[in-house]
């Protein structure tokens, strides 16, 4: 079997498209932080346990920890970095939303739940809380007892219907 | 960063290139990778060349031919959004039961039905193993779970089996010698060290099942730590139907997560038959599968929580089944 040591791989990330030369071996993950420098989706468990890996893999949310690059080949990726407006620099209505509710501790698992979030938001705009604590079942935070999650999720769902001003 | 070891990687365009991959020294195949990639970083596996079937098997689910035939290629994530009728709602049920939605959009129908067994002194990383002697699923000589025990016990932990065996659907595999189909529960062997009854090379194709009759139901009922992300501690899936004097016609319970195989429990069926699925005969159905259980120490609980439980999931997947199955029987009369 001759298969080639690395493999050239396209993907499109944060609306940027990428060629690059990585080893099949390589997770999305690694190429995020490793090759493309984005650092926003975390390494935590490593093993799909914890979520904080989390990214948007074609508009569904993904472990990039347990994604092989290789099966990834000529997808649309968005991390916690491509949410926010690329022009002014203004933040997603969603992360306006877990600053408001005060969703954000320590900030780790943050990134994993604003997209798994986003997600959700753009299945099902107005989740009920026992959709939302599902939606999150795979997200683990281990400082704020989610319950000001749910409440920013809530909170930006609200927001993004136009029921409730962003102030 | 955990890394995985070294290897090659390989994508067939096609089924048969995938079946020649799949023949080489060394190939193994890959899915969604949600578990494999797990078990590669735990060096658990040390394949020399993954093969992925992304290309290989069919996505989506077919209705052709009277029934409906679940590719491989299908992620959880789709399967459990699937309407489907009262007869087989334990399916999407299990689908939905596994892990987390973001394993869950990678994770697929073939890898589902293709799961190894799990056990805790296995699925543990290269360095919590080295504290002690390789089991035999590590290629060792002892096992951890049951100190003197002659084979691995390694759970079945899959979802998806259970819930496909309990409405009698059949798995469509391909391999050097063509294509075969057999019954869900014929793809396991019940041995923890290798659990999967299919030839070098094979691989699973699609999911076949079968329309069944408007006035039947079914459910998938898993007990575990947290209602996210575990592996079952327990599992049930339950098919009834409902005859024309009300009571219940015929009836299948498979259990999960409770013995290195899928179980299939005659005498929990028997006790449903001919009931109204009244408590005595739930209770009745969840001691068989009590008895029927083999739980070992090798998972979260213990052997007689796990035990304990598969009763509950037993009765709560039968009762769940049994409203289905006189909700359509009522929606169709």
């Amino acid at each position: 079997m001759s298969t080639p040591r690395k493999i050239v791989l396209a993907l499109t990330v944060n609306g940027q498209d990428h060629d690059l030369l990585v080893e099949p071996r390589r997770t999305l993950l690694e190429v995020l932080r490793e090759e493309l420098g984005l650092t926003g989706a975390k390494e935590g468990c490593g093993t799909g346990g914890c979520g904080t890996c989390t990214v948007l893999i074609d508009g569904r949310p993904a472990r990039a920890c347990l994604t092989l690059a290789a099966d990834v080949q000529g997808a649309s990726v968005l991390t916690i970095e491509g949410l926010a407006d690329a022009l002014d620099g203004d933040l997603h209505p969603i992360q306006r939303a877990f600053v408001d509710a005060h969703g954000i501790q320590c900030g780790f698992c943050t990134p994993g739940m604003i997209l798994t979030a986003k997600a959700l938001l753009d299945e099902n705009p107005s989740p009920d809380e026992a959709e939302i604590r599902q939606a999150l079942s795979g997200q683990v935070c281990r400082c704020t007892g989610y319950a000001k999650i749910v409440d920013s999720v809530q909170l930006a769902a609200r927001r993004l219907a136009g029921e409730e001003e962003t102030p | 960063m955990l890394r995985l070891p070294p290897t090659r990687w390989t994508r067939p365009p096609s089924l048969d290139a995938a079946v020649a991959a799949l023949g080489e020294p060394g190939a193994r195949a890959l899915a969604g990778g949600t578990d494999l990639v797990v078990a590669l970083k735990n060096r658990t596996g040390r394949p020399q060349c993954l093969v992925s079937l992304a290309d290989a098997c069919p996505a989506g689910i077919d209705t052709g031919g009277g029934g409906w035939a679940i590719g491989a290629a299908t992620t959880l994530w789709d399967l459990e959004r699937w309407t489907a009728p009262p007869s087989v709602a334990a399916i999407p049920e299990a689908a939905r039961s596994v892990a987390a939605p973001p394993i869950r959009s990678r994770a697929t129908v073939g890898g589902n039905l293709c799961l190894d067994t799990r056990c805790v002194f296995y699925n543990q990383s290269a360095f919590w193993r080295s504290g002690r002697p390789p089991c035999r699923k590590a290629g060792g000589e002892v096992c951890h779970a049951v100190p003197g025990g002659d084979r691995c016990h390694a759970v079945f932990s899959a979802d998806l089996p259970p819930a496909l065996a309990a409405v009698g659907a059949r798995v469509r595999v391909a391999g050097p010698d063509g294509e075969r189909r057999k019954d869900v529960a014929d793809l396991y062997t019940g041995q923890g060290l290798a659990p999967l009854a299919l030839a070098a090379a094979e691989v699973v194709l699609s999911a076949d099942v079968p329309a069944l009759s408007g006035r039947s139901g079914s459910a998938f009922e898993k007990i575990r730590a947290r209602r996210g992300l575990d592996f079952a501690a327990a599992s049930a899936a339950v098919w009834v139907e409902a005859g024309d004097d009300g009571a219940c016609r015929s009836a299948r319970v498979v259990l999960g997560a409770v013995d290195s195989g899928p179980v299939r429990v005659a005498r929990a069926e028997e006790a449903l038959q001919g009931s109204l699925l009244e408590p005595e005969a739930l209770e009745t159905a969840a001691d068989a599968a009590r008895r029927a259980a083999r739980p070992v120490k090798n998972a979260d609980f213990t052997p007689a929580y796990r035990r304990k439980v598969v009763g509950v999931a037993v009765k709560r997947a039968a009762s769940r089944a049994w409203q289905r199955a006189v909700g359509a029987r009522e929606a169709s009369s």
